[in-house]
């Protein structure tokens, strides 16, 4: 039997996914992380490793899933905080689009500093550190 | 408030509110902590390296900062996994073992970035006391300058100094 997809499935959907690929997120960043215990210069040889182009576009894309899962968290609280119900599918179109457009946004910021990035598409000469 | 849940002991009132508490806290810190790293902050090396975080963590606010980031991001994790576990996982064995193991993953990821937090914290903050006052690469210049005057002020051997003119009569002195 299929379900036609309504708007509020596929925020139920889209959240739970969104949260789940955070946490395999999370546990990795505090695992990551957890490394400057060791000291400096691990730390930095350790964190080396993450300076690449691809890492750099996965980083970029990370805010996708971050954004939308606190945009729709906050259309949860306030239409149990404000009694919204009505608004319901409103206030998701609304959280899809500021998801858009302030992850284009994001990228193109997150895009000016990652070096690696812009090298490896050929828009910036390799400098020395 | 228009909403008053109420619920039976182990009815999920107290996770549902949790999620929203701490939800409404990583909102904020989240957001503000993916954009200060990525932007203020990069994740280069030459930005993000450990004289950067740990020049941070040196400042209690900082260190607090982190602690609730790890936190709360913890906390909200394990609840939504709760909850997504109870809906994928039938078997009530099975169930059990893995919320068990997830909660037990979970206390020592924690106990692990909140460790990493501090200690990084404290000996930044003990570097910072131990080493001289913040070099600022202008010792020599400032040995250079010449003083603005030759007087360097009152000297053990100079003789008293006198008893300067009134300036303007005393009260009850000549008119």
């Amino acid at each position: 039997m299929k379900y036609r997809i309504q708007a509020g499935m596929l925020a139920f959907y889209m959240h739970r996914l969104s949260g789940l690929a955070l946490l395999f997120y999370l546990v990795l960043h505090i695992l990551s992380m957890g490394h400057l215990a060791q000291g400096p210069e691990h730390f930095n040889a350790y964190m080396a490793n993450y300076n690449t182009p691809v890492f750099k576009l996965a980083e970029i894309a990370l805010f996708a899933p971050v954004l939308f899962h606190a945009l729709n968290g906050l259309r949860i609280i306030l239409v149990d905080l404000f009694d919204l119900t009505h608004l319901q599918k409103q206030m998701f179109y609304a959280v899809l689009a500021i998801t858009a457009v302030g992850w284009l946004v994001m990228a193109f910021f997150m895009f000016q500093h990652a070096d690696v990035l812009q090298q490896a598409l050929g828009m910036k000469k390799a400098v020395s550190p | 408030m228009t909403f008053s849940p109420r619920g039976r002991k182990g009815g999920g009132v107290v996770e549902w509110y949790v999620q929203r508490l701490s939800g409404g806290v990583l909102l904020l810190a989240v957001v503000f902590h993916f954009i200060f790293m990525h932007t203020i902050k990069t994740t280069n090396p030459r930005d993000l390296n450990f004289d950067s975080v740990a020049e941070r963590l040196g400042n209690p606010e900082w260190v607090i900062f982190n602690l609730v980031l790890v936190t709360f991001s913890l906390l909200h994790a394990v609840i939504g996994l709760k909850i997504s576990l109870d809906d994928f996982i039938k078997n009530r064995l099975t169930r059990l073992t893995a919320l068990s193991a997830v909660y037990v993953l979970m206390a020592a990821l924690w106990a692990y970035g909140a460790f990493a937090i501090v200690k990084v914290g404290v000996n930044a903050r003990q570097s910072h006391a131990a080493a001289p006052a913040a070099e600022d690469g202008l010792d020599d210049y400032n040995a250079q300058q010449e003083p603005l005057s030759d007087d360097t002020g009152p000297q053990a051997g100079d003789p008293p100094p006198q008893e300067s003119p009134e300036w303007y009569p005393q009260e009850g002195g000549e008119k």
